[in-house]
């Protein structure tokens, strides 16, 4: 039932994407030159003659930057987060440094990278990293400050340690917004996965993407971009998914 | 049950103490009130107990363990207060607290949050644990309720849950801090009743802080009164009412008459808290 509800509150946004890509496939026809704009249709029409290589190469090579560079961010998030609420001097010395690393612009030091580390994942795994590992971070840290002190002052007048504290209060009480900082992290490493293959790779949606710009194929730009797309929205969804099983309380 | 000996507290940003001198005494068994203007202090006699705050100086002892301050310079070597978790005691810490709101906590269920003292305790088996969180529940009236979550139940419900995780602590010393102020007023006259009940049937030492005159009378054996602030010192005031008591006792004159008394006292309390810049 409730889906049922989910799905008639979604109508309106899914009949104005639908007429997005009406107008879109319209105009394309319209202008006749698939090279620069293709239709709908023929992005659909060149990703289903690209199976092949994407699904079999591609897909599975920014995957795995996906997948390597959020286990980094999150064991590093984690990390710095726990950090920082134990220790003030931590906290001190930390925060203002992760805020200030948001105004590098990860994009251009991507090339860097590649010089670094080759053609190898890790140029992309880092770029990826750099640009999760901050949400996770603050996200995390700022659910730990916002533990309620009541609680804590009751876990102290039981008995609790410093282990107890963590483990029974900090963590599950830490749980919704380190979801909230996955759902925000995921789209994010698409992108920096993507953008580190544009700048330097053998194979990935990025790459793949970039070569057939080169091959003036407009479809065949496309047509990763939209499989890049849907493999957000998907790792989403599985995130969603899980949060709703782990999450079972309401947020007070 | 509980000594203060000479205890004095000052909060680090204010000029003079909220706490000055302060010795009382309350014996195993009693239920007690304290009441007082807001602001005046009473709170911090709380958070002096259960060791949230350190006096400056001064002794606090629960049930013959000092929780807090130096023996005097004659009673021999010196002994640091005992930690919380006291491992030649079992692990029971020396007073169960039950704020204000509930404080349940959310992601576990009603008798997983009952069963946290015994957890954080620790070296109680599961059974056990479900034995006396089971008991504890059908104790407190919330039998059959031990699946719910926090959020399902109602505002009454949740400060018993609340009650029956202090009482599992297993601590003799109970305090109650203003535990029934956030609810509505006829769950408040309900919860008055089934706690004088609980403490029937328990007898723990109980210390209860409320600012509601007449609630402090139909639950205690005695009401302390903090009349001036910085609290120098708790006037004791003994109920004559014996257990146990029902609503109708309050109409009685002579309690009719110390209500009016109790309520002359706090309104002539001096607040001679330190005032900011500005007065």
């Amino acid at each position: 039932m409730s889906s049922g509800n989910t799905n008639r509150a979604n109508l309106p946004a899914a009949m104005l994407v639908f007429a997005l890509l009406m107008f879109w496939q319209i105009a394309a026809m319209g202008m006749n030159a698939a090279y620069i704009m293709p239709s709908p249709a023929q992005v659909v029409q060149r990703l289903w003659d690209l199976r092949g290589p994407i699904f079999t190469a591609h897909l599975p090579a920014t995957m795995s930057v996906v997948v390597i560079g959020l286990m980094i961010s999150i064991v590093l998030g984690m990390a710095l987060a726990i950090l920082m609420d134990a220790s003030p001097i931590a906290e001190k010395a930390l925060y203002p440094v992760v805020i200030a690393s948001q105004t590098i612009p990860t994009t251009a030091l991507a090339p860097l990278f590649v010089l670094w580390f080759g053609y190898t994942i890790w140029s992309k795994v880092l770029v990826t990293v750099l640009m999760t590992f901050f949400p996770v971070t603050i996200t995390v840290f700022d659910g730990f400050r916002s533990v309620r002190t009541e609680m804590k002052d009751l876990m102290f007048c039981m008995g609790a340690d410093t282990r107890q504290m963590f483990f029974k209060l900090k963590l599950p009480a830490v749980l919704p917004c380190f979801f909230s900082a996955l759902k925000m992290a995921v789209p994010l490493s698409v992108i920096g996965a993507a953008i580190g293959e544009w700048l330097g790779a053998q194979s990935g949606l990025g790459y793949f993407s970039r070569r057939m710009m080169t091959q003036l194929d407009g479809a065949g730009v496309f047509a990763p971009i939209l499989l890049l797309s849907i493999a957000a929205m998907l790792l989403v969804a599985v995130v969603s998914a899980i949060e709703k099983r782990v999450i079972t309380w309401r947020n007070e | 049950m509980l000594d203060f000996k000479d205890v004095v507290f000052q909060f680090p940003v204010e000029e003079k103490p909220i706490i000055d001198h302060l010795s009382f005494h309350v014996d195993r068994g009693e239920f007690i009130s304290i009441i007082g203007a807001s602001g005046c202090g009473k709170s911090t006699i709380f958070r002096l107990i259960n060791r949230l705050l350190v006096p400056e100086k001064g002794e606090i002892l629960v049930a013959g363990r000092r929780v807090a301050g130096k023996p005097a310079a004659d009673s021999g070597k010196e002994k640091s207060p005992e930690k919380p978790r006291d491992k030649t005691r079992g692990n029971i810490p020396v007073c169960g607290y039950m704020p204000q709101q509930d404080l349940l906590f959310p992601w576990r269920t009603v008798e997983e949050n009952i069963c946290l003292p015994m957890e954080l305790q620790g070296g109680i088996s599961r059974e056990e644990q479900h034995r006396r969180a089971q008991k504890a529940l059908k104790d407190v009236g919330l039998a059959g309720k031990g699946d719910k979550r926090p959020s399902e139940l109602s505002g009454g419900m949740r400060q018993r849950a609340a009650f029956a995780r202090t009482l599992l602590t297993g601590a003799e010393l109970l305090l109650l801090d203003e535990p029934f102020s956030a609810l509505d007023y006829l769950t408040r006259i309900e919860m008055r009743e089934w706690l004088l009940e609980q403490w029937e049937r328990e007898r723990k030492t109980v210390l209860f802080i409320t600012h509601d005159v007449e609630e402090a009378i139909f639950l205690s054996g005695r009401v302390l009164v903090a009349e001036r602030s910085p609290i120098t010192s708790l006037t004791s005031v003994e109920i004559p009412l014996g257990v146990p008591r029902s609503i109708e006792d309050l109409k009685k004159p002579e309690i009719q008459d110390m209500k009016e008394q109790l309520i002359g006292k706090l309104r002539n309390t001096e607040i001679d808290l330190p005032l900011k810049a500005g007065v």
